[in-house]
């Protein structure tokens, strides 16, 4: 015999220690039907999960088996999460149970498959009847726990945002199974008592599945549908999907996200409004001066037109009035000219007149009259 | 004298087609002259009253 024997227990000792730090069998998830199902006085629950060729011993503690929502009974089919761990006493081994599910995460995602295809049919996901959050909101509601993570991250990115929105929080449960009435019931509340709140953000931080199922809720999800105000949906992380993300107007991956879609950034829309304030000046400045410009341009034509027309008038009336001091008598009579009239008109050839003609000689200060000896 | 300068300006037309007509009598012909040259002064009395009012504006602009 070349090695020491060891005693029972230091053998059960090392299996435990064994089993113990082993990352499989710490947190392992199994599917079986129970078996030999016992409800011990002291509040423990010992049974059997079983397939076709095997079985293995679980024990469910007092203070989870209280929180059983249905009798569990042999013959169940479940879905057991835990961890193996040794019995040393009596060298047997069997899963220390944590949670414990109706065949199971299966069923819940049935139910989840039904819900999502039924609402999905009935319209409520439709993209028409998704409406759009406001651009400026006055205030919006946030309907999540009061003591939740997902609360602290929402004000914490309100409050670098935008100081101008103002909140209005609806504490809801959001965990176990009043949590999905309780949200419900805020819902239409809201909808139909509270007339300013411009847009709604209902959630939660992340959690096991199990603690996201309240959005998993059909009278929920017609809550949702039905209210007036845009609702954001910001459950869990951005892996979780719930059917509370499929009928809001917007799912959010996180509560963060849903802040940042809510409220816009106060410092970002003043840099817009800067650069829009940048851009009428540039753009009034520019307008102003082409219109100086044009309006130069113009002037001088109409100045050049004006004295166009002025220049042009006064050659008219200086030809006119050279017409018209060339035709004055007067002016050729005063330089020696006279004119002879013959009963009263003058007489511009010699051929008007015959000898013994009787004629008028006009000068430019009086008149002779005279006789034609000859022609 | 009133009226515009194109009412004037027609008027001294008519005169000056009058005046060079040979057929009318010589105190008609001298009292077109006279009377044309009233025409005249008031035309040129618009014209120069324009000029002024360009110079005005132009000291404005």
């Amino acid at each position: 015999m070349a090695i020491k024997p060891v005693t029972v227990s230091q053998l059960n000792e090392y299996i435990s220690r064994v089993l113990g730090t082993d990352p499989l069998l710490s947190f392992v998830t199994v599917r079986g039907e129970i078996e030999g199902i016992k409800y011990h006085a002291s509040g423990h629950v010992y049974f059997s999960i079983a397939d076709e060729a095997s079985r293995i011993n679980c024990f469910l503690p007092r203070e989870k088996a209280a929180g059983l929502k249905t009798l569990l009974e042999n013959g169940d089919s479940v879905v057991i999460t835990g961890g193996v761990s040794v019995y040393k006493k009596t060298g047997s081994y069997s899963i220390y149970v944590r949670e414990i599910e109706p065949e199971g995460a299966g069923a819940a995602a049935t139910a989840f498959d039904e819900l999502k295809a039924k609402l999905e049919k009935e319209g409520l996901f439709s993209r028409a009847h998704k409406k759009n959050l406001p651009e400026f909101p006055h205030k919006i509601g946030l309907v999540t726990s009061d003591t939740g993570a997902a609360l602290r991250d929402m004000l914490s990115i309100l409050d670098s945002r935008n100081r101008l929105v103002d909140i209005v929080l609806f504490p809801v449960l959001v965990q176990g199974d009043s949590a999905a009435a309780d949200i419900t019931r805020t819902i239409n509340y809201i909808d139909e008592n509270v007339d300013d709140i411009d847009v709604l953000i209902v959630g939660r931080g992340g959690g096991a599945p199990g603690d996201l199922a309240c959005f998993n809720d059909e009278a929920l999800a017609r809550a949702i549908y039905k209210c007036r105000i845009p609702v954001i949906s910001a459950v869990g992380h951005e892996i979780d999907f719930t059917i509370a993300d499929f009928v809001a107007d917007v799912r959010a991956e996180t509560p963060t996200a849903a802040a940042q879609l809510a409220a816009p950034d106060t410092a970002e829309i003043m840099n817009r409004l800067k650069a829009v304030i940048e851009g009428l000046k540039a753009h009034a400045s520019n307008r102003l001066m082409y219109e100086t410009l044009r309006c130069d341009n113009l002037i001088m034509e109409l100045k050049s037109s004006a004295l166009k027309r002025i220049d042009d008038a006064e050659k008219a009336l200086s030809s006119m009035g050279t017409v018209l001091s060339e035709n004055n008598p007067k002016k050729i009579l005063k330089s020696g000219y006279s004119i002879v009239t013959k009963d009263g008109k003058a007489v511009s050839s010699s051929s008007e007149l015959s000898e013994g003609d009787r004629v008028e000689i006009l000068f430019g200060d009086g008149r002779a009259k005279a006789e034609i000896t000859g022609v | 004298m009133s009226g515009t300068f194109e009412e004037n300006m027609e008027k001294l037309k008519e005169l000056s087609e009058k005046i060079k007509d040979r057929d009318i009598g010589i105190e008609e012909a001298v009292s077109c002259y006279e009377e044309g040259m009233k025409y005249y002064r008031s035309c040129e009395e618009i014209l120069k009253n324009a000029k002024q009012k360009m110079e005005k504006f132009e000291g404005e602009v």
